[in-house]
């Protein structure tokens, strides 16, 4: 399938930025429909794992814990998923944490179709995201 | 379809050398509205500004070592162009790259090819 939806957000740490875009992957939207993803929290375990390995400084020397690292592949799938519970998915799996987990006096981000999104850059770098 | 689960492929022939096979691949364009052409083992792009792109992994590599090799052009034009990893403090991470494109003159451009392939642990 080919998905006609695109995340557009800001990321909270970097306001100044463009808006930016994200469009989901069709091959990976097909396994989320057809139930081959693992509980979100397997993915959560390995950003935490690794961000926590960038704020002590030791980044170049870290690698993922096997089990969990395998779990990507090993835990129970969850069941397919309808097209908008894919993109909610893919948010929280592939979207800064912040943009989704912490409340923001606007929103920062949005799922749009992609003929909402203009296709010159001039456009899109002028964007500020309202409610 | 059936699976064929092997820890390592090595020749038949040879000696027996081993080998390895990329563990993601994506081709992009970023021309306009930025697209995925085709991937594998990518959840997503992220056009992050003029040239600039991340790559978000379906699954996590066991590190941030693996090696990128990438090729970008304008497709039905002429010039030569430019690819590489966007520098960054934290990038790249075992879940995503930052990749940008250029032209010679080192402008970042968005380009109508974009390809990559990533060997490493995972």
């Amino acid at each position: 399938m080919m998905t006609q939806y695109r995340v557009i957000f800001d990321d909270p740490d970097a306001l100044d930025e463009p808006t930016k875009v994200l469009v989901p992957s069709d091959r990976w939207m097909k396994e989320a429909m057809e139930g081959n993803l693992p509980p979100i929290s397997v993915y959560w375990e390995l950003q935490d794992d690794e961000q926590q390995a960038i704020a002590e400084g030791r980044h170049s020397e870290f690698k993922h814990d096997p089990e969990k690292l395998a779990a990507q592949y090993t835990a129970p799938r969850i069941g397919p998923l309808t097209e908008q519970e894919a993109l909610e998915y893919l948010i929280m799996k592939d979207l800064p944490r912040k943009c989704w987990a912490e409340e923001h006096n606007r929103p920062m981000f949005k799922i749009v179709t992609v003929d909402q999104v203009p296709s010159d850059r001039t456009f899109r770098n002028a964007w500020e995201m309202a409610a | 379809m059936s699976t064929i689960k092997v820890n390592d492929i090595e020749e038949a022939t040879s000696g027996g050398g081993k080998f390895a096979v990329a563990r993601a691949w994506a081709r992009w364009n970023m021309s306009g509205t930025a697209a995925i052409v085709d991937s594998f083992n990518v959840s997503s792009l992220t056009d992050l500004g003029v040239g600039i792109s991340r790559k978000t992994f379906s699954n996590n590599f066991a590190n941030a070592d693996y090696c990128i090799v990438g090729q970008a052009g304008r497709l039905n034009d002429s010039g030569n162009r430019i690819i590489g990893v966007h520098g960054g403090q934290s990038n790249p991470t075992t879940s995503t790259t930052d990749m940008a494109m250029f032209s010679l003159a080192s402008a970042y451009n968005d380009l109508t090819y974009g390809a990559a392939s990533w060997f490493g642990d995972t």
